[in-house]
C-alpha cells in the first residue's frame, strides 16, 4: 500500500473547517466549565451541609463517571424526559458538567491548600467573608491552580473528539466522513491526530514551564 | 474594655478553655504565659471570635461578641491582632498589605491609606520597605510589618500571639521594642508570649494558664517573685534560670 499524499491536500480544506467545530466546542466548555466550577469549588467549602452537600453529590457524580456517558444521557437519554438537544449543543452541555466538576475540585484543592493563617489574618483586620475570597484567598489560589487548570484544559481539547461519537461535527467526524468516501484511514488519521498536537503540545509545554517557574513560598 | 466570664471551648474531645474569667482594663498590658498547650493562644483567638466559644460572655467594648445581633466585622475593626506565623499577604507589596483593609474595610481613600501606611513603617523603623514583597524581608521585618499592618485600622485593642516565638534571636529585640513603645504610648495590649523579660518590663498584669484555667494573675512582681501555687512556681523554675 502507498501513501497517498494527495488524499490529505484534496481533504484538508474539510478537515480545518472540522477544526473549527472543535475550536469552537473546547472554548464553549473551558469558558462554561470554569465559571461553573469556581462557583461549585467555592460552595463545596461552605460550612452549611445544605450548600455543600448537594454540590458535592454534583461534583462526583461529574467527575467519577464517563464523559461519553453524560453524552449518552443528555443526547439518547433527555428526550425521553422532552428534553431534546442537538449533538453539538448535547456535547457542550456534557462536557461542560465535566469540566466544572473537575474545576471545582481543583478550586477547592488550591483554597484548602493555603495556610490558614491567611484566613486569620483577613478576619482579623475585619474583612467579610466576600472582601477575604476576593482580595486575599482567591488571588493567592489562583497561581495554585494555573498548572492543574491547564492539564484540564488540555485534557477537554483531545476529548472534543468523543463528541463526534453522539455525530457533533468536529475534527474526528470530518476525518470519519473523508475516511468513509475515501477508506483512507492512514493517512486522514494521522493528519488528525497531528492536528490535535499542534493545538495541545503549546499548552502541555507551557504547562510545564508555570509548573517549574513558580516561586517557591508563594 | 475587655470582659471574659467563665468561657469554655473544647476541640473535639481536648478541653482547651475550661471556665476562664478575665477582665483587661483600658490602657494595660497583660501578658499571658503558660505551657505550651495551657490554652493561652486559644484564650487570645476567642477575644476577636477566631474561635467560637462553646459557652460563656465576651464582651468588648460593651458589645457582647456572642450575642446574634452583633456584626463580628465590626468589633474586629477596633481589634488587631499580630501573629506567631506574621501571616502578610504575601500576593501583596508591603504598602498594600498594610492599606487594603484600611481602604476596603475603614473605607479610606488610597491617599490617606498610604500616608497612614507610610507613617507606620518609618515607626516600625523600615519606611524603606515599602514596595518589597514580604518574602523580600527578614523575619523580624516583617512581624514589624505584621503589626504596622493591625496598627493602621487604628484599634483600640492589640492582641500579640506569640509575635516573636519564630524569630531568630537576634531579630526579637526589634519587634519588642516596637511593642514596647506602644504599650508606653497607652495601648491596650493583650500579648501571649514566653518573653519574661518583656513581661517583667512592660506588663501591668501577668496570667498564668495551666490546663485551660487560670491559675493565678497579679503584677508581674507579685507574680515572678512570690508565686502563690505551686504549679506557677514548677513553670517559672523552668522558664526563668
Amino acid at each position: 500500500m502507498k501513501f497517498d499524499f494527495d488524499v490529505i491536500a484534496k481533504n484538508l480544506p474539510y478537515l480545518l473547517s472540522g477544526v473549527k467545530f472543535t475550536i469552537a466546542l473546547a472554548c464553549l466548555v473551558i469558558i462554561l466549565g470554569t465559571f461553573l466550577g469556581v462557583i461549585f469549588g467555592i460552595l463545596k467549602l461552605s460550612k452549611n451541609r445544605l450548600i455543600r452537600y448537594p454540590v458535592s453529590f454534583i461534583v462526583e457524580l461529574t467527575r467519577d463517571t464517563p464523559i461519553i456517558m453524560q453524552m449518552f444521557f443528555i443526547f439518547f437519554g433527555l428526550p425521553a424526559l422532552g428534553i431534546r438537544l442537538n449533538t453539538f449543543p448535547s456535547a457542550a452541555l456534557a462536557m461542560s458538567f465535566f469540566a466544572a466538576g473537575n474545576t471545582a475540585e481543583i478550586v477547592r484543592g488550591a483554597i484548602d491548600s493555603l495556610p490558614t493563617g491567611q484566613f486569620d489574618a483577613a478576619k482579623s483586620l475585619g474583612m467579610n467573608y466576600l472582601q477575604m475570597m476576593i482580595y486575599v484567598i482567591i488571588p493567592q489560589a489562583l497561581r495554585r491552580m494555573l498548572p492543574p487548570m491547564m492539564g484540564l484544559f488540555t485534557t477537554l481539547i483531545k476529548d472534543t473528539s468523543l463528541a463526534a461519537i453522539i455525530g457533533a461535527f468536529e475534527l474526528t467526524r470530518a476525518g470519519q466522513e473523508i475516511i468513509e468516501r475515501t477508506f483512507r484511514s492512514l493517512e486522514i488519521y494521522l493528519v488528525v491526530a497531528a492536528i490535535y498536537f499542534i493545538i495541545c503540545y503549546p499548552l502541555s509545554y507551557y504547562t510545564r514551564k508555570v509548573e517549574k517557574g513558580r516561586v517557591t513560598g508563594f | 474594655m475587655i470582659e471574659v466570664r467563665d468561657i469554655y471551648k473544647s476541640f473535639g474531645k481536648v478541653k482547651a478553655l475550661n471556665g476562664v474569667s478575665a477582665t483587661i482594663k483600658k490602657g494595660e498590658v497583660v501578658v499571658i504565659i503558660g505551657p505550651s498547650g495551657s490554652g493561652k493562644s486559644t484564650f487570645l483567638r476567642c477575644l476577636n471570635s477566631l474561635e467560637k466559644i462553646d459557652r460563656g460572655t465576651i464582651i468588648i467594648d460593651n458589645i457582647p461578641l456572642t450575642a446574634s445581633k452583633t456584626n463580628i466585622h465590626k468589633v474586629r475593626e477596633e481589634i488587631g491582632m499580630v501573629f506567631q506565623q506574621f501571616n502578610l499577604f504575601p500576593h501583596l507589596t508591603v504598602l498594600r498589605n498594610i492599606t487594603l483593609a484600611q481602604i476596603k474595610v475603614r473605607k479610606r481613600s488610597q491617599e490617606e491609606a498610604e500616608r497612614i501606611a507610610r507613617d507606620l513603617l518609618l515607626k516600625v523603623g523600615i519606611p524603606e520597605k515599602a514596595d518589597n514583597y514580604p518574602f523580600q524581608l527578614s523575619g523580624g521585618q516583617q512581624q514589624r510589618v505584621a503589626i504596622a499592618r493591625a496598627l493602621a485600622m487604628q484599634p483600640k485593642i492589640m492582641l500579640f500571639d506569640e509575635p516573636t516565638s519564630a524569630l531568630d534571636p537576634e531579630m526579637i529585640g526589634e519587634v519588642l521594642d516596637v511593642m514596647k513603645n506602644l504599650a508606653k504610648e497607652g495601648m491596650t495590649m493583650a500579648v501571649v508570649s514566653h518573653e519574661m523579660g518583656f513581661a517583667r518590663e512592660v506588663a501591668s498584669r501577668v496570667i498564668f494558664m495551666d490546663e485551660g484555667k487560670i491559675v493565678e494573675e497579679g503584677t508581674p512582681e507579685r507574680l515572678f517573685e512570690h508565686p502563690r501555687e505551686e504549679r506557677t512556681r514548677t513553670f517559672l523554675s523552668k522558664v526563668l534560670k
